[in-house]
């Protein structure tokens, strides 16, 4: 088992090199992606299934008990504490304290947004400089080899510089899927923000 | 109301397994689309093997005429011997030659010429001229009869320009002027013809007219 796991990470290594330096660039961009999409994923756990009008209304009857389970927990934490404060220094807009309070996790939900979004877009282009690179490298190779000899190092230089491409365009699918479902998370946080906004603010008049 | 402070900083961490999760999904898939090429690859090579030996024979002939004929171009036209001119003002304004026009065949410039080919005038580039001959003797009772002709030599020049065959293909009167044109001709010198550059042998034709 062992065995077979060094095996494959050495085919891997293999391949890599043989794609050239953009391989690893993409290898790296790869990565990056990933940190990106799972730091996001985990910032944008929900946790509570409830609309945020029953939550605010569970926050004010439990009160310390409550247990925080997602980021809207807090931001209705923080938004019910802004607007204690605004009563209590007795200003006329506690709106904007509530903006103020939730102004950091507006923050955080779009934490590493443009990094993924990034990514998705750079890998394809990247893949695509590597074919590139390894077009100009087939054809200096072409330049000296013998007429009829060519065809074994076209055929291979051409499906080696394809290769940076596939790996980009691999690098790219997953993310600009997951990258969308995220940001569809993250404008639904948005509005839900504004949400709490509203009703912390206007529950006083009612 | 007891303040909670929401922190990301769990999340930096565990984001990490997210990274390693995208990096083991590359190695494996890097591994299993090179795995069938791999697979694929040693039926197509096996197949191209042998199409390829075949190539690599033609190779040796092949190549080998593409890049002569560069020179042939830049290689300016030799300027058609005038050889009437040259020596008709020496003693009996007499030889010309005749263009020998049966065995010239184009298609055979393409291919490459051996060194010992015999070649025509219509096949070289550089036609041969007349350097050295020695005065032409009139027979002496061709000129006592006042006998007027003509005699038709057929002559190989050789590589250095010597001449090394010659032959009669033609003479009027029959016979009498054929010992003097052969004798003249044999001590001729040529500029040697040439063709792509290099030296070749050359059959002429050669009209000596007795008057």
């Amino acid at each position: 088992m062992l065995q077979e796991l060094i095996l494959y990470w050495n085919q891997f290594i293999h391949f890599m090199n043989a794609g050239g330096v953009i391989m690893w660039v993409l290898f790296f961009l790869n990565l990056a992606l990933w940190y990106g999409l799972g730091f996001r994923y985990l910032t944008l756990k929900r946790g509570t299934k409830g609309n945020i009008r029953r939550l605010i209304q569970k926050h004010l009857d439990r009160g310390d008990k409550k247990v925080y389970v997602g980021i809207l927990d807090y931001a209705v934490a923080d938004a019910l504490n802004a607007a204690e404060q605004a009563k209590q220094i007795g200003t006329t807009k506690p709106r904007e304290f509530i903006y103020d309070a939730l102004f950091p996790y507006s923050v955080m939900i779009s934490q590493y947004s443009t990094l993924v979004k990034t990514i998705v877009v750079l890998a394809p282009l990247v893949g695509l400089l590597g074919t590139v690179v390894g077009m100009i490298e087939t054809f200096d190779a072409l330049q000296s080899s013998s007429m009829f000899s060519q065809g074994d190092s076209i055929a291979g230089g051409i499906s080696k510089a394809l290769f940076t491409t596939e790996l980009g365009l691999v690098v790219a699918v997953p993310g600009l899927l997951l990258g969308k479902v995220l940001d569809k998370k993250e404008e639904k946080y948005i509005l839900e923000f504004e949400q709490i906004a509203d009703i912390i603010s206007t529950k006083d008049k009612e | 109301m007891s303040k909670k402070f929401y922190s990301t900083k769990g999340n930096s961490a565990s984001a990490f397994f997210f990274m390693l999760l995208g990096g083991a999904l590359m190695i494996v898939l890097v591994v299993s689309f090179n795995k069938s090429v791999k697979e694929k690859e040693p039926v197509v090579k096996k197949e191209f093997r042998q199409i390829h030996a075949a190539k690599t024979q033609k190779q040796v002939t092949k190549p080998k005429p593409k890049p002569k004929p560069k020179p042939k171009k830049a290689q300016p036209k030799a300027p058609l011997p005038n050889m009437n001119s040259l020596l008709g003002g020496v003693s009996m304004d007499i030889p010309e030659f005749v263009n020998q026009e049966s065995f010239a065949d184009a298609t055979e410039l393409l291919k490459d010429i051996n060194d010992d080919a015999i070649m025509n005038e219509n096949t070289v580039d550089v036609k041969p001229k007349v350097v050295s001959r020695p005065p032409l003797e009139y027979p002496r009772e061709a000129l006592q009869n006042g006998i007027k002709g003509y005699v038709i030599v057929n002559i190989l020049v050789g590589k250095d320009g010597s001449v090394e065959i010659a032959k009669i293909l033609d003479s009027k009167p029959s016979g009498v002027f054929d010992s003097a044109a052969l004798n003249a001709v044999n001590g001729w010198r040529f500029s040697p013809a040439k063709y792509k550059l290099k030296p070749v042998k050359i059959w002429v034709k050669q009209k000596i007219s007795f008057k």
